[in-house]
Order: structure tokens, then C-alpha cells, then sequence
């Protein structure tokens, strides 16, 4: 029996493995300092549990039944911990920072108490580090513990019951204030610029008559904040000509809507286009396909492991909230990052040790991805010391659904408001409004309320109750709480008739949040939905039976207004022709200015051994590296369906150009799904950066068995801030969305979703030092495949018996290639791919690989020919090898120009015959069975190396935490 | 008999093979039924209308404490009696992945008796997750299971199983003579060997997470419980990356199903 005293006694509990078990956790994390260049010799891991609200004797049972496992671990209750020595450290996450493995074990402690308690039961977990000497702790303690959402635990918490100071709401004297006190209002919380403000400050004057809420000023700051309404996408472009003079255009989203509609596949395929959480094609059998990508670039920053894991559940509730519910297929990680081994001297500062944000994308990623059950089958990597403060993090994921769910809900007056899954807590308040500022070496310090942890297990059974609810029919609309929560959930679902909320009644992580903090909290794992009153009894059920959180807050009522309250008191309450319209389009200079680049041609090799160690040099290239070790950490299987992995081939080492999914078991149909994209490129020529990134995409989806017929794509842009003071970045963008839409238009793949992401311009705060990424766009492509038996592989199949043959146009340039990154070259000259020749490619390859007629298919793009040839040996079987002859012209070129949109495929040798006269088709070389890479220039072997040598070349990753475990 | 039997296919927060696993169990003859920890909270009993259960992979409770930990002790704590009596009757358990986690924590695996624990599915030696495939051998064991796949090997003129693996915490751990005795009681059902069928030796890939004795999957003492890391379920439909394997791994995941489905059947 627990007594109201206990409820302060927190007791602590310490396992750990017995000395035979080892210490697999110890062991990662040794070697993950070890990359950054601490060697700490061994660390000993504990795990560390707090425990309130219990008696001794159930602490006792529940250690006993569930902390340790008797067979490998001990245990022991109120240990003595010396907090105070350098050696120990013990990491846990800050009060109120979610901590997904606590409630699993308040639910198991409430069980064995029986429910007898008069106090809170409350868990907090915690990892403790013991080193073999201290003199290391306080930079193991930096390394270990991100201060964003993590503490060092220095002694027994009073309690772990978190309880804020109760506030209402504020009114905010905003009628009279000059022009920099409504800067002052805005300044590092609304983000809203000094146009803006004064419109707000009329409406107020004017119409309302009153001043503002605090929570009415959050609102406008969210829904006219560039994450919920893309200002800079959707502003008019003031284009500035070279003479000076201005040319006025249509936005970029305007410009991609009017492309995509023009193009061949739209009419046949799209269901939606644009105005969901994501864009919905059709497959088969009245199957339909959503897609989605979104950036999480920000919040990845400050912390990477969280803000992965963010943008992954964000993207996969985006899926689950398009049309009236959707399942998630395939989810997709893709990674602007610094390389991780930067000199840590030259780290912006305010940003994470470069091999810390690597090491915790990716474990982000896999701990949310993995424990929801969705294959993670395609990703990569793209190396770019200005990536280092402002990462790009991009998600993608897939889903399917009947067709006849494919079309956005409209909520009907009479319907409730649903808010179910996770609670709300004071998370990631800000987070709308902060990825619209830029961020500085401050950003760390003072916005860290933009930092959220996921709970994947609250996303997954809410995701079960979702899939259930939408079979029966239940949703007259259904969207997720993203960024602004309730506020743009709520808010944009009520825009038809109006929506009346009482947010006393949404569950909260802990008491005393303020009125406007539950409006706009980023809380994850949240959705809302437009339920009739005739059908909450059946969806409450089924919430009921997988443990899900619902309340009703309110309903659509006709109003054509946004009332929000708390009780009785008026929170929000505003019109929506205002908040719809009140923000004129925004105007936006823009003026593309490439930089000069020289023209350095580097020396060619003059030897054998200079070629290939030159060859080496571009696939050991972080880029170009083999990325098996992380992508083995990600679940592809998942499912059950998985046709072709990113990895293939004999020993599973082979790269994969896409991936192949069957999501229907019991179908002969299945998905095709790639992407694309070029920093590099981009930076030289967003025009021609962007028709490559859209042009590998397509190339890969092919190269998998895709059918650029039946395929639609989503664009991501990701940008420095834009600005009028700086147009060369609206210069950037206008380029970028010119060159998708003539993709779109050649090719006949609409754009059908997407998102921008205009804030990755870092400031040093104390030097002025300013940072711009290269500017990034990034395609993703899917597509229904009628047979999954039609697919294609990278792995040479029959080598020493076939031909090896080039398809496509090459349009050489090596501007922007690994080639020139390794050796120091430059030049403005990059690939310039035609789109009509490239169309012509694309379907000649896919009719061959669908015929049957290609053995195996590689597109060739960072690295060029030579990698891709080298790539189909390795998956290929042991001894697999290639000899190719070139006309040696110019061999660098030939083997190392980045020609995308071209393939390497083997071929037997009739059909070599058969396609050596057809245009778009040469004869390069041959497979061999004798391990070597061969490369005849004008007849005369040029280049030697083995096989074995050079995939030992592409093992970069494998230091440190990458060592094979062996 | 040609009546499908019902099979409770195992549901929980975070557990997320079930479709696949329920559709394997469907080719191969028996009606998957989903249940949630939840409705068999409100009828126990009624775990027994069932012919066989199925604890699917996944991350129940999210892995929290330890993979299965949760799970196991919800089962063990909540439906003793229920389980008792099920797998005594002699009907046949699978637990997959996290199933078998989830199998180990309750003790049905290894001793066959609820509590009663000798091994554990531990974090793999690399400390990290991994998914591969792996190939496997049957170990000397009359467990029902895997009744057949030699044969089926042999007829297909392989040297080894094809799976799929994808999990973190799937080195089984027991002490000395626990394994010792596994062995000799015919419970060491799967073992991870390299392509060519010879032992994998506790060596990486091969061996992928550092089993003692490259232990993949151990049957209880009746062999009627069974928990495998390995995901047969994925063999059904999913292709092999080397797609010429992909044959005989469809063809050994559907056989342990069926033999499955076979044993309620037989009972």
C-alpha cells in the first residue's frame, strides 16, 4: 500500500549486464567517441530507473519482473552513486522532454500495485556511463549529453512530477504601438516582418476594436508563417533583368501547378495534386498511391536524433492524413550533412560535431522507422561542409489507400472535432515560426522549445486505430498536428464553415500549460478529425482497443469563424476571411547571379597505378562510398513485400538504383520508388543542378523496373533564406522551379507534392560569419509496376559471358563531378542533359528491362561510368569483373564525367547485336570472370585494378562505429 | 480434414509483422485471427478457441526495458493460466523476431514453463540493429516445425535456409550447460551457418549478432513452442536479394507455416 509520503521518495534502480554478457552498449559508444577523436578506453553501461509513487516492496517486484532479466543482468535498489565523480555520468532526458520508455513501465507498475495508490506513479530513465578514470569526463559529458533536450543527472530528482505555474490568457497591447514596438513583438517569436505586423495592428484597430490575444498574435504567426503558408513559394517574382529593369512573373507554385497539369501523365493518373498533406496517383485495382517528402532541417540542427525522428513521424502522419486515411508503404531518408570528418576547428559554432550529427540522423530515422513497421528502402547521403550548422533532413513516405479515399475530406456542420494520439505538452512551441527565421550560434541557447522527442509507439497503435477507422468509413476528414498543432490542424480544417474548440478539454502531458500553448504545442504522434456524431461511439472504440487517447473539442458549426476557448474564457476568436486572406501575396525580387568559376583542369593520370588509385580516391568519396552499413540499421523487410533492396546481389553489397515494393501480398502488382538530387550541381547551375536531380531520379526509377508512364514525382527545394536584400536566392528557386517544370512538360511526370524549406542560412552571431547551403532540390519519384517479376537489379548476372552496353546521350562536363571534388579541378562546364533524348532513353530501357532483354541495369551518376560498372560487380558473384574500351579521347571524361541519364547494361551478346546499331546504344566493354577492372583506351589497356581492391576502396564508413563487429 | 484451423495472431502496441505473418499463416491453410492484448483482456479465456498462436515480430512497447520485456510480462502476469494451458494441451506457439523475445521473457522459452527463465535475447554484439539476410541449418531436433526443410533442401539442391533478420537485440544468452542442454534435448531448432552450409562459427556476417553457439531458434522441451529470430513471414512473397534464392526461401518459410498449421491439425 503506497501512502501519500512515498509519493516523494523516489527510488532509484540500477541494472547491468553480468561480466559474461559484455556490453554491446558500452561497446558503440566507445567507438562513437573514438571517430571523434576521444579515446576513453572502455565504458561500462547501466540502465538507471527512477522510480515515484511506489513502495519498497512493489520496487522490489517490478525490478524483479520486469527492469532486469535475471539470466543476463543484475540489479540493484538505491545503489550508491558517487554523482560527483568525473568518471560517472549519468544522461538522462530534461523533465518534460518525452521519454518513450518510461510509460511502458508506469503501466506495468500500476499493475502490480493493483491500482492501489493514493499518489502519481512516475518512471524517468536515465543511461549511466562509467569510465575507467575521470580525467576525460567533462569532454565525454559534452560528447554524450546534447543539451537541447538532454541533463546530466548530478542527484536523486525531488520529483518527477512536472507541474507548471498556471497562466490564462494574455491580452497583448498591440493598438498603439510604433513601428519597433511591433518589431519588438515580433522579434525572435512571431517572425512575422514589420508589413505584416501592421496589417494585423489595422485589423485590430479597425475591425475588432480590441487588442490582440497572445494566443490570436500565435495564431497569425503560425498560419502566415512561411512553414504553413509558403510566402516565398507562393510570392509574385520581381525578376531583375540584366539591364536593371524589373520583369514581373508568376509565382514558383503557380508555375509548377500550371506544369504538372500540362503534362502527359496528370490526367491519367492524379487523383490529387496540391491541396493535401500529399499528392495521390493511381496504381491497380483500385489501389491509390500518396506521396510525400518534407524537410526537418532545423530542429535537426539543435538536435539531430530528435528531429529525425520528428520529420520521420510528421511525414508518416502526413500519409496517414491524406484523402480520408492512408497507409504507409515505404519511407524514404535523404542527407545534406558536413562531412564527418571536417576539421572540428572549422564547425560553425552552435552546431553539432559533424560525426554526432551523422551517428544520430540515422539513428533517428531507424528508432522511429523501425518501430513503426515501414520499410525504409531508399536514401542518401550528399557531403557539403556548409551542411555542418544547417543540415538538410529530408523524409519522404508512400502510402496506399483505396482510390475512393484518395480525395481530401470536407468536415460537415454538425461534426466533431477529434483530437486523438499523443498528448500536449509544451514541445516544440515555435517550431512553425522558427523555421522561418534563420539560425544563428544563439539558435541553441534560446529556442530550444523547438526540440521534440517522438514516441514512435504512440504514432504506431494510433496508426492501427486510423487504418481501422478509415476502412469502416469513419473520417469526414482526418489531418495530423504538425507544425503549429491544434492551430493549423484545426484551423484549416475549419476554414469551410467555421470551428468552435474548448481546449480545457485536450489531455496535456502535465498541468498548468497556457491557453495559447496547447493551441500551438508541436506535441507529436497527434491527429485530428472531422467525426459525425453518429459515428464517435464506433470510432471511440477503436481507440479503446488500441490504448488511444481521443477527446472531443469542439465542433464545425457554420460560424465562419475561429472560436477557440478554455472554458469560458475567449481565446481565439477570429474571422476567417481575415486569416485566410488578410496576407496579401507577398512580391519578392529575384536575380540569379552565378559565381565565376575557373576553369582548373587537373593532371591526367600518367600510369596505371596513378589511374587507379585515382579511381579510388572518387569511390572512397564520402558521396560515393558504400552506405551498407547504415542502411543495414534500417528495417527494408518490413512488410513483407520488399522485391528489390538497396542493397543486392550475392553478398548483399551490390547498390541498388531503387527500391521495389509489393504492398498488396496477395498482388502481382507492386510500387516503384526513387529519387534525386545534386548539391554540387546546384551550386554551379540551380537550372541545369535541378534537370539533373529530376533526371537521376527518373533514371533510377527505371533502372528498377519504372515506368516513367505511369510515374509523378515530389519536389523538395531547400534554400538559404531569401530575402530582397539577397535575391540571388529567389534567383536560385526561379531557376530550380524552371527546370522541374520543363522536366514535367518533357517527360510527362507531374510534381503532384512537395514543400520548400527557405531557412538553411546560418549567422555567427559575434563574427558576422554567414553560411549558405548550396541551393538543393531534391525529386522523388513513384509509380505502380504491373508485375514485381519485371523488376531489375545492378549485379552483373552471367559475368564472363555478356556484353556491357551504354544507353542514353552522354552530354559530358566535368563541372561539379566527384572527379574534379577529389583532384582539386573546377570549371562552370557541368552535364547538360537534353530532356527529349532523355525521355527517348528512358523508355527504350524500360521496354527492354519489361521485355526481358537486360540482364542487369546501372544509371551512371556521381563517379560516372566507371563507378557504375564497378558497382554491378560488386553484388555480382565472387570473381565477377569488367573490361571496358573507350575511345580514350578524352578518358577522363569518358570514365568519370557524371553523364545521368545514362546506363550501363549487361546484355547477352545477341542482344548486343541486336541493339549496337539503334540510336542511344554502344558497346562498351565486356564482363569478365577473372576479378579485374579493365579499361581499354583506343584498344591499349590503360587502367588495371581488381575488384576486391576497389570495393575495398568504397568502405569509408567502416571506422569506428562502422567496424564490421567481427 | 479439410477445416481451416484458427490461429490467434498476437496484437500490441508496437507490434508490426502482423499483416505479413497473418497472411503466411493464410497460405498455408489456417485462419488468422488478429487479436489485441486488449480483447483478450476482456475474454481470457477465449485464447483457447484458438488452434495455435502466432506472436508476430515488432517492437512491442517499444522495446522498452528490454525487446519483449512488456509483453512478456503482461502475458505471464495477466493470462498464467491461459498460457499453462495452452501450450500444455500441446498446440503450437511461433514467436517471430520480437515473438520470440517476447517468448524468452515469459519462459516458455526455453523451459516451456511461464517464469521459469534460463535464456535471453540480449543486444546484438555490434550494439546495433541490423537487417540482412542470413542463411541457416536445422539443428538435431524433432521439433515439428521444421519438419521437412532438409528434405526440401536436398530436393532443391541447396546447402542452406535463406531469411531475413532485422532486429538489435537477438543474441541468445544462457549459461554454459543451459546450452548445453538445449542442445541435447533436441531444442536448438535453427542455427546461422554460412552459404555453403558449414557452421558460421560465431563469426560476423555469417553469425549476425553474436548467438552463443550461432543460436537462431530453440523450441521449448515438448517442441510445440517455438521462437526464431529469423522472419520466415518475409520469405512468402518477398524476393531474395540474390533473386536466385528466391525460391527456396519462399519455399522454407511456407513450410514452417504449414507445418504449423499441420500440428493443429495432427493435435
Amino acid at each position: 500500500m503506497s501512502s501519500p509520503e512515498n509519493e516523494l521518495n523516489i527510488t532509484k534502480v540500477l541494472v547491468q549486464n553480468k561480466p559474461g554478457v559484455g556490453d554491446p552498449g558500452g561497446g558503440a559508444v566507445t567507438k562513437a567517441l573514438l571517430q571523434r577523436g576521444i579515446d576513453t578506453g572502455s565504458i561500462a553501461t547501466g540502465q538507471v530507473y527512477y522510480l515515484q509513487g511506489l513502495t519498497p516492496t512493489e520496487v522490489s517486484l517490478l525490478a524483479e519482473q520486469l527492469l532486469c532479466n535475471p539470466v543476463s543482468q543484475t540489479h540493484e535498489i538505491n545503489p550508491r552513486t558517487d554523482y560527483g565523480d568525473p568518471a560517472y555520468i549519468e544522461a538522462a532526458y530534461q523533465p518534460g522532454v518525452t521519454d518513450p520508455n518510461s510509460q511502458p513501465i508506469v503501466d506495468v507498475a500500476r499493475r502490480i500495485t493493483n491500482g492501489d495508490v493514493t499518489g502519481q506513479i512516475a518512471c524517468k530513465t536515465a543511461v549511466a556511463y562509467q569510465l575507467s578514470n575521470g580525467e576525460l569526463g567533462s569532454e565525454v559529458t559534452s560528447a554524450l549529453i546534447n543539451p537541447q533536450v538532454q541533463e546530466q543527472i548530478t542527484e536523486i530528482p525531488n520529483s518527477l512530477i512536472i507541474k507548471l505555474e498556471p497562466g490564462s490568457v494574455d491580452i497583448v497591447e498591440m493598438r498603439n504601438a510604433n513601428d519597433e514596438q511591433l518589431m519588438e513583438l515580433s522579434s525572435g517569436k512571431l517572425f512575422l516582418n514589420l508589413d505584416e505586423m501592421r496589417i494585423i495592428q489595422d485589423y485590430y484597430k479597425d475591425v475588432k476594436q480590441r487588442d490582440p490575444t497572445d494566443a490570436e498574435l500565435e495564431t497569425f504567426a503560425a498560419v502566415w508563417s512561411e512553414h504553413c503558408c509558403h510566402k516565398s513559394m507562393n510570392a509574385v517574382i520581381l525578376e531583375i533583368q540584366p539591364d536593371g529593369s524589373i520583369l514581373r512573373k508568376p509565382s514558383n507554385f503557380s508555375k509548377i501547378k500550371e506544369s504538372a497539369k500540362k503534362s502527359a501523365n496528370y490526367d491519367e493518373l492524379v487523383l490529387s495534386a496540391f491541396h493535401d498533406n500529399a499528392g495521390v496517383i493511381k496504381l491497380f485495382d483500385g489501389f491509390a498511391l500518396a506521396m510525400k517528402g518534407e524537410t526537418h532541417n532545423s530542429p535537426s540542427g539543435l538536435d539531430p536524433y530528435g528531429g529525425a525522428m520528428t520529420g520521420s513521424g510528421g511525414i508518416y502522419r502526413d500519409i496517414y492524413g491524406t484523402g480520408l486515411g492512408a497507409r504507409v508503404i515505404i519511407s524514404t531518408d535523404i542527407f545534406c550533412l558536413a562531412p564527418p570528418d571536417m576539421n572540428p576547428a572549422l564547425v560553425p559554432l552552435g552546431a553539432q560535431n559533424p560525426w554526432y550529427m551523422l551517428n544520430q540522423v540515422v539513428k533517428g530515422v531507424g528508432d522511429y522507422g523501425n518501430r513503426m513497421g515501414y520499410p525504409t528502402g531508399n536514401g542518401s547521403f550528399h557531403f557539403d561542409p556548409r551542411f555542418a550548422a544547417k543540415p538538410t533532413v529530408l523524409v519522404g513516405a508512400f502510402g496506399i489507400m483505396p482510390e475512393s479515399r484518395a480525395e481530401k475530406g470536407v468536415p460537415e456542420i454538425g461534426d466533431l472535432v477529434v483530437a486523438f494520439g499523443g498528448r500536449t505538452g509544451k514541445d516544440g512551441i515555435h517550431g512553425a515560426t522558427f523555421s522561418s527565421g534563420s539560425m544563428t550560434s544563439e539558435t541553441k541557447d534560446i529556442n530550444s522549445g523547438a526540440v521534440q522527442i517522438g514516441d514512435a509507439i504512440t504514432e504506431q497503435k494510433m496508426s492501427k486505430a486510423i487504418n481501422e477507422a478509415a476502412d469502416l468509413g469513419l473520417f469526414r476528414a482526418i489531418t495530423d498536428c504538425g507544425a503549429a498543432g491544434f492551430n493549423s490542424a484545426i484551423g484549416e480544417m475549419g476554414e469551410n464553415t467555421g470551428v468552435r474548440v474548448d481546449l480545457s478539454k485536450a489531455p496535456t502531458k502535465y498541468e498548468g500549460l497556457k491557453p495559447w500553448e496547447i493551441w500551438i504545442s508541436e506535441s507529436q504522434e497527434r491527429m485530428v478529425a472531422a467525426i459525425s456524431p453518429e459515428n464517435i461511439e464506433k470510432f471511440r472504440q477503436i481507440c479503446k482497443k488500441y490504448d488511444v487517447e481521443n477527446v472531443v473539442l469542439g465542433e464545425f458549426n457554420g460560424s465562419n469563424n475561429l472560436t477557440v476557448t478554455y472554458g469560458d474564457e475567449m481565446v481565439v476568436d477570429l474571422d476567417y476571411d481575415f486569416l485566410k486572406h488578410g496576407l496579401p501575396q507577398r512580391e519578392m525580387l529575384a536575380k540569379w547571379e552565378a559565381s565565376m568559376i575557373e576553369e582548373t583542369k587537373p593532371e591526367t593520370p600518367q600510369n596505371n597505378e596513378e589511374w587507379a588509385s585515382r579511381f579510388e580516391e572518387i569511390l572512397s568519396h564520402w558521396d560515393v562510398c558504400s552506405k551498407e552499413d547504415i542502411v543495414r540499421r534500417y528495417d527494408h523487410g518490413v512488410g513483407g513485400g520488399t522485391i528489390t533492396y538497396p542493397y543486392g546481389g550475392v553478398d548483399q553489397s551490390g547498390p541498388n538504383d531503387g527500391f521495389v515494393v509489393r504492398p498488396e501480398l496477395d498482388k502481382e502488382w507492386g510500387v516503384v520508388q526513387a529519387h534525386g538530387l545534386n548539391p554540387r550541381l546546384n551550386d554551379i547551375d540551380p537550372y541545369y543542378g535541378t534537370i539533373t536531380a529530376f533526371a537521376e531520379a527518373l533514371s533510377n526509377y527505371v533502372s528498377a523496373g519504372g515506368d516513367i508512364g505511369r510515374a509523378s514525382a515530389v519536389g523538395n527545394y531547400i534554400t538559404p533564406t531569401p530575402g530582397d536584400n539577397d535575391p540571388s536566392v529567389m534567383g536560385a528557386v526561379c531557376k530550380m522551379t524552371d527546370a522541374a517544370c520543363d522536366m514535367m512538360e518533357a517527360l510527362g511526370v507531374p510534381v503532384i507534392s512537395g514543400k520548400d524549406s527557405m531557412s538553411s542560412t546560418y549567422i555567427n552571431k559575434e563574427t558576422g560569419e554567414v553560411i549558405k547551403i548550396p541551393p538543393v532540390y531534391c525529386a522523388q519519384i513513384a509509380g505502380g509496376i504491373e508485375n514485381v517479376d519485371q523488376v531489375m537489379t545492378s549485379e552483373l548476372k552471367k559475368p564472363g559471358e555478356t556484353v556491357l552496353m551504354l544507353a542514353g546521350y552522354p552530354q559530358y562536363g566535368m563541372g561539379g563531378s566527384i572527379y574534379y571534388e577529389v583532384t582539386g579541378g573546377s570549371s562552370e562546364n557541368l552535364p547538360k542533359i537534353d530532356p527529349y533524348k532523355l525521355k527517348a532513353t528512358l523508355n527504350d530501357v524500360h521496354a527492354l528491362i519489361k521485355n526481358g532483354d537486360v540482364l542487369a541495369c546501372h544509371d551512371i551518376s556521381d563517379g560516372g561510368l566507371a563507378t557504375a560498372a564497378i558497382e554491378m560487380c560488386f553484388g555480382s558473384q565472387p570473381g565477377a569483373g569488367v573490361e571496358l574500351s573507350l575511345d580514350g579521347a578524352d578518358l577522363e571524361q569518358e570514365l568519370f564525367s557524371e553523364t545521368v541519364g545514362c546506363f550501363v547494361i549487361e546484355v547477352s551478346p545477341e542482344q548486343a547485336d541486336d541493339l549496337k546499331g539503334k540510336d542511344g546504344f554502344k558497346i562498351i566493354g565486356k564482363t569478365t570472370n577473372d576479378g579485374g577492372f579493365t579499361v581499354k583506351s583506343n584498344g591499349e589497356e590503360t587502367i588495371y585494378s581488381g575488384v576486391g581492391r576497389l570495393k575495398n576502396a568504397t568502405r569509408t564508413l567502416e571506422g569506428g562505429e562502422y567496424d564490421k563487429a567481427a | 480434414m479439410t477445416r481451416r484451423p484458427n490461429v490467434c495472431v498476437l496484437d500490441y502496441a508496437g507490434i508490426n509483422c502482423d499483416k505479413e505473418t497473418a497472411y503466411a499463416i493464410e497460405q498455408a491453410g489456417g485462419n488468422a485471427r488478429m487479436v489485441h492484448i486488449n480483447e483478450l483482456r476482456e475474454k481470457p479465456n477465449s485464447l483457447l478457441d484458438y488452434g495455435g498462436l502466432a506472436i508476430p515480430g515488432g517492437f512491442s512497447a517499444g522495446d522498452a526495458v528490454r525487446a519483449g520485456a512488456v509483453l512478456g510480462n503482461i502475458l505471464s502476469t495477466e493470462f498464467p493460466e491461459q498460457l499453462a494451458k495452452f501450450t500444455e494441451s500441446g498446440r503450437p506457439v511461433i514467436g517471430i523476431c520480437n515473438g520470440f523475445q517476447i517468448l524468452t521473457e515469459t519462459g516458455l522459452l526455453s523451459t516451456g514453463q511461464l517464469g521459469k527463465k534460463e535464456v535471453v535475447l540480449t543486444s546484438n554484439e555490434s550494439g546495433k540493429f541490423e537487417c540482412r539476410w542470413i542463411e541457416l541449418a536445422v539443428g538435431k531436433t524433432a521439433c515439428d516445425f521444421v519438419r521437412g526443410l532438409p528434405e526440401l533442401l536436398a530436393e532443391y539442391d541447396e546447402m542452406s535456409i535463406s531469411m531475413q533478420i532485422a532486429h538489435g537485440e537477438g543474441r541468445l544468452f544462457g549459461l554454459e550447460e543451459t546450452i548445453k542442454g538445449l542442445e541435447q534435448n533436441g531444442q536448438v531448432v535453427l542455427r546461422y551457418v554460412a552459404a555453403d552450409g558449414s557452421p558460421a562459427g560465431g563469426s560476423y556476417p555469417d553469425n549476425p549478432n553474436g548467438s552463443i553457439d550461432d543460436i537462431a531458434g530453440i523450441c521449448s522441451p515438448g517442441g510445440n513452442i517455438f521462437g526464431l529470430m529469423p522472419h520466415p513471414e518475409r520469405s512468402i512473397r518477398s524476393m531474395h536479394p540474390d533473386q536466385k534464392r528466391t525460391e527456396i526461401s519462399r519455399a522454407c518459410g511456407r513450410k514452417i507455416f504449414e507445418n504449423m498449421i499441420n500440428m493443429i491439425k495432427d493435435a
